[in-house]
C-alpha cells in the first residue's frame, strides 16, 4: 500500500494498462495513474515499457490516412446537388430496417424488389410450369441422376468455405 | 437551414438533410470525410478503396438519413458504425487489396522539402499499414477508432457494440501483436528506428 492510500502497481500490471490503454496516461482510468506514476518513478523497465508504447503511438501517428482523390468531395457533393432526384418520401418497413441495421441495409431497392411489394397476385396458370419443375427435380433426385448436393454446394462454395475457414481460425472469434 | 457554419452541431445538420438539405451534407461530408477515409484505409488497405466507402457511406447517408436516430447515441459514433459495417462486408467480399499499391504509395508521400526524408516516411508508414493488416478485423478496427479517430475506450466500445472490457482486450491483443510485428522500428529503448534513422540521413 503506497503513502497515498492506493494499492501499489507491479509491472505486469503496468505493461497490461499500456497495451489497454496506449501510453498516453490521461486516457487511463483515474484511479491507476497515481500508482504507476509512482511504479515509472521507481523502475527502468516501466519507463521502458511506456517509451516503447508511446514510439509505436508516434508510429501509428506517422501512417495516418494519405490525402483523398482531388475530386473526392466533389464526388460526394455532387450526389446532393442532384438532389432533385432524390425519392421522398419512402416507404415506413425500409426506414425500420435501416434503423436496426446500420451500414448494412440495401439503401436503394432493386426496382423488381419494389414492383414485387405492390404488384398484384398472379394468375392460377403461371403455377403450371413452376410445379412441373419442382416435379422434374423430385424425379431427377429420386434417380440419382444427378451428383450429390452437398458435392454441388460444396463446388459451388469453395471461395466462401475458405474464407469461413479464415475467419474462424481468427482467434477473435467475434462478429461486427 | 438559415444559417450553417463548421460548428454547427451534427444532429442539427442531419435533420437538414432529412428535409434534402444539399449545404448541410456538404458541411456533413467535409467535416467527416477524413474519419470515414480511416476506416477505409484501415480496413480496406488502399486510398482508393478508403475513398469508394467514403462515396459509399456518403450515398448512403444522403439517401437515408432516416437511419440515423440521434435518440440512439452521436452522429460520429453512428458513422463511424455504418462505415465500419460496410467495410467490413467489403472485406469479406474480397480479399485487402496489395499493399504496393502504387497511387497510394504516392499519397502517402510527405511534402517534406527532403525527398530523401518523404520516401522513407512513406516507406515505414506502408511497414506500419502492413502490420496492421496482419491484424483480425476486430482489432484492426478497435485500433483504427483508438489512433486514427481518437476515440474513448468507452466510446469504441458504444460503436463496436460491445463492452469496455472487450474493447480492451481487442486493443491489448492488437498493440502487443503491432509491437512484435513493428519491433524493427519500435525498440524497447522506446525510439524508433526510422527517427534514427532519419536524423542521420539529415547529419
Amino acid at each position: 500500500m503506497m503513502n497515498d492510500g492506493t494499492r501499489e502497481m507491479n509491472l505486469e500490471e503496468f505493461r497490461q494498462l499500456l497495451d489497454a490503454h496506449g501510453a498516453d496516461m490521461g486516457r487511463w482510468p483515474a484511479k491507476v495513474r497515481a500508482p504507476a506514476q509512482a511504479l515509472l518513478l521507481e523502475s527502468e523497465e516501466a519507463r521502458a515499457l511506456l517509451a516503447e508504447a508511446r514510439a509505436l503511438d508516434d508510429l501509428l501517428r506517422a501512417s495516418a490516412v494519405p490525402e483523398p482523390a482531388e475530386d473526392l468531395l466533389a464526388r460526394i457533393e455532387a450526389v446532393a446537388d442532384a438532389s432533385s432526384a432524390r425519392e421522398a418520401p419512402r416507404h415506413a418497413d425500409e426506414l425500420r430496417g435501416a434503423k436496426e441495421q446500420p451500414g448494412h441495409e440495401p439503401v436503394v431497392m432493386h426496382p423488381a424488389a419494389v414492383r414485387g411489394r405492390h404488384a398484384r397476385p398472379a394468375p392460377w396458370w403461371m403455377a403450371v410450369p413452376i410445379a412441373a419443375s419442382l416435379l422434374l427435380g423430385v424425379w431427377l433426385g429420386l434417380s440419382g441422376a444427378l451428383a450429390p448436393v452437398e458435392e454441388v454446394l460444396l463446388a459451388d462454395a469453395g471461395d466462401e468455405l475458405e474464407l469461413i475457414l479464415e475467419l474462424a481460425a481468427e482467434p477473435d472469434g467475434e462478429e461486427l | 437551414m438559415a444559417h450553417l457554419t463548421d460548428n454547427t452541431p451534427d444532429e442539427e445538420l442531419m435533420a437538414a438533410v432529412r428535409n434534402g438539405d444539399g449545404a448541410a451534407f456538404s458541411v456533413l461530408a467535409r467535416r467527416h470525410l477524413q474519419r470515414v477515409r480511416a476506416i477505409g484505409w484501415r480496413l480496406l488497405g488502399s486510398a482508393e478503396a478508403a475513398d469508394d466507402l467514403a462515396q459509399e457511406v456518403f450515398l448512403r447517408i444522403w439517401q437515408k438519413p432516416e437511419a440515423f436516430d440521434a435518440a440512439r447515441g452521436e452522429f460520429s459514433h453512428w458513422l463511424a458504425r455504418v462505415a465500419a459495417n460496410l467495410a467490413t462486408d467489403r472485406l469479406r467480399r474480397k480479399r485487402p487489396e496489395p499493399l504496393d499499391d502504387e497511387t497510394s504509395a504516392e499519397r502517402l508521400q510527405d511534402p517534406a522539402p527532403d525527398p530523401e526524408q518523404a520516401t522513407m516516411k512513406a516507406q515505414q508508414a506502408r511497414r506500419v499499414q502492413a502490420a496492421i493488416a496482419q491484424l483480425p478485423e476486430r482489432q484492426r478496427l478497435a485500433i483504427t477508432l483508438a489512433h486514427d479517430l481518437g476515440h474513448s475506450n468507452g466510446e469504441i466500445a458504444r460503436i463496436l457494440e460491445t463492452s469496455v472490457e472487450a474493447v480492451e482486450s481487442l486493443l491489448a491483443r492488437g498493440r502487443r501483436k503491432l509491437k512484435e510485428l513493428l519491433r524493427e522500428d519500435v525498440r524497447s529503448d522506446g525510439k524508433s528506428v526510422a527517427r534514427e534513422r532519419n536524423r542521420g540521413g539529415r547529419a
